[in-house]
């Protein structure tokens, strides 16, 4: 059973003393726009999270990040499903009928668009990037004949802190080819903060979510607000917008404000078409104009 | 009459098809993806849930022209990203690969439309603001905004020299006025796909040396298609046949 309704999402996570996403390209520094100073966040990423999550929540995943063959993975889930061609095993997955799927094996081809989209993230302010070496703790064999045993050093980037913002769509019309619910939605928005808090690997602590909006219309609207992740802006604890370097010098929630005021305007402009909005946030957050999203009338779910 | 309207994002990667592991992007939206919006937001499938390659959409562009105006300067962003190696048939996802992607950095495109059997459901969906499938700029991830600028009655112009303000299709007789367009540059972009989304023609284009975004002199037009279109110059590629 498809969603019938189309949603957007706003999700706000914070990693302090971590790497966010590191540039394979580029020695493993965290993916960075230079002219802005703003660390970015690629959309994998981001769905890994929400995979991960979900693998430990026991749900089907038919991309588990195990090192297997598609064939191997494929055999595994027909077993479990009980099902037996691509499309069958696909629709009992929730990642591919969430994100879509390129299916290609054997003699079965094809391509589900995925209903949810996501944007890559990116901080609302200009962090900067710390280098750091360490030793590794075991050292290596020495060469044949000689006692000599070395530690090799290890590098990492790290960010001291970073607000990031991701901006999401879920798109009825595609889910009725993949066949993804409301439900399936619903699991989603648990994983997006859950598995962020659950991102505990050495690479990836600390990684904390703090502000989750959804907006859910109603039935039958094909319009959309589009970007929410640029309708909302970072502020100092005084209520000043951060310059480059105030930005630079964040090292906790407690000395900024999220600023979601630019995003009433458009709440207001469609809140004819809006059925639901969902607010999640963590309390260590100022949330700049969330009593005025409270006092404008709409159907307002904080969880 | 022409409709008119804008779409951007923060990236962009119109993938050049011949370009095998790293992903080089053209440097602006190409007719065909302009393509792939327009039947977005009208909500054509594209037939891909029953045959991974095919592009069913584009039977219905019978009579459609488009042309195409950059808005944004033209800014690069290049970095890799890590993908599970998909080549051989049995697909072995026990190999990533991180192959290295081009992106156009906050683009913004204006597209012109007009003619085609589309026309007027394309129109009412861009006045309700409506987009019935998910817009992007060549990537999924890189997810559009659309803004509507309008309908606008077109005038063909005959008369040169003229200001260009869009990609321009370099057609025969076509003369430039280099002096003053300071510097152009040449792409080859496709322009026709099958409905397998096999390639079946591509064009040579202009465009503005000057970040993109700047305009083209023209000393004489020869057999380019120009219309003014609220009040700017517009070059049209060539209507598609569906």
């Amino acid at each position: 059973m498809s969603f019938t309704s189309r949603r957007e999402m706003l999700f706000v996570y914070v990693v302090r003393d971590a790497n966010p996403n590191g540039d394979p390209l580029n020695s493993n520094h965290p993916r960075y726009d230079e002219e802005t100073e703003q660390v970015l966040v690629s959309d994998v990423r981001i769905k890994r999270t929400v995979r991960d999550q979900w693998l430990r929540d026991n749900k089907l995943v038919f991309v588990d990040g195990e090192p297997k063959t598609l064939k191997d993975r494929f055999a595994e889930l027909k077993e479990k499903t009980k099902k037996n061609t691509g499309r069958e095993v696909m629709a009992e997955c929730l990642d591919t009928r969430l994100f879509g799927v390129t299916f290609a094996l054997g003699k079965e081809a094809f391509s589900w668009t995925g209903p949810v989209q996501f944007k890559w993230g990116r901080s609302l302010h200009a962090v900067t990037v710390d280098f750091v070496q360490g030793t590794s703790a075991f050292a290596t064999d020495g060469k044949k004949g000689e006692d000599k045993q070395q530690r090799s050093f290890r590098n990492e980037y790290k960010v001291p802190f970073a607000m990031i913002s991701v901006y999401g769509i879920a798109n009825q019309f595609a889910s009725e080819r993949t066949g993804a619910s409301d439900e399936d939605l619903d699991a989603l928005r648990g994983a997006l903060w859950q598995g962020t808090e659950n991102l505990i690997t050495r690479s990836k602590n600390e990684h904390m979510p703090v502000f989750y909006l959804e907006i859910i219309y109603k039935p039958g609207f094909a319009g959309k607000i589009g970007s929410l992740d640029e309708k909302i802006t970072l502020l100092d604890a005084q209520g000043a917008l951060l310059s480059r370097d105030t930005g630079r010098a964040l090292r906790s929630v407690s000395q900024c404000k999220l600023n979601i005021n630019p995003l009433l305007g458009s709440l207001e402009t469609f809140s004819p078409h809006i059925e639901r909005v969902i607010v999640k946030r963590n309390n260590d957050l100022v949330v700049a104009g969330l009593e005025e999203l409270r006092n404008m009338g709409l159907d307002i779910a904080e969880e | 009459m022409t409709l008119v309207f804008e779409i951007a994002s923060n990236l962009a990667m119109f993938r050049k098809g011949y370009t095998t592991t790293s992903m080089i992007s053209y440097p602006f939206l190409t007719p065909t993806a302009a393509a792939g919006v327009i039947a977005a937001i009208v909500g054509i499938d594209n037939g891909a849930g029953e045959k991974a390659d095919a592009a069913a959409y584009w039977q219905k562009f019978n009579g459609t022209q488009v042309a195409i105006s950059v808005r944004a300067p033209l800014a690069w962003y290049l970095t890799a990203v890590n993908l599970i190696k998909f080549k051989n048939g049995n697909g072995d996802m026990r190999e990533h690969i991180q192959p290295k992607h081009q992106f156009i950095k906050n683009p913004r495109y204006r597209v012109y439309v007009r003619g085609g059997d589309l026309y007027r459901e394309l129109k009412a969906r861009l006045e309700r603001n409506e987009c019935v499938f998910t817009p992007y700029l060549g990537v999924a991830y890189a997810i559009a905004d659309i803004s509507y600028i309008g309908e606008f009655a077109e005038e063909e112009t005959t008369a040169c020299p003229v200001a260009v303000n869009t990609i321009m299709p370099l057609a025969e007789g076509l003369a430039l006025d280099i002096n003053k367009s300071g510097a152009v540059f040449k792409e080859h972009v496709p322009l026709v796909q099958d409905t397998e989304r096999s390639f079946i023609k591509s064009v040579p284009v202009l465009y503005s040396g000057r970040a993109a975004t700047e305009a083209i002199y023209i000393k004489e037009k020869g057999s380019l298609e120009l219309s003014m279109v609220g009040g700017e110059q517009v070059a049209w590629f060539e209507a598609w046949s569906g």
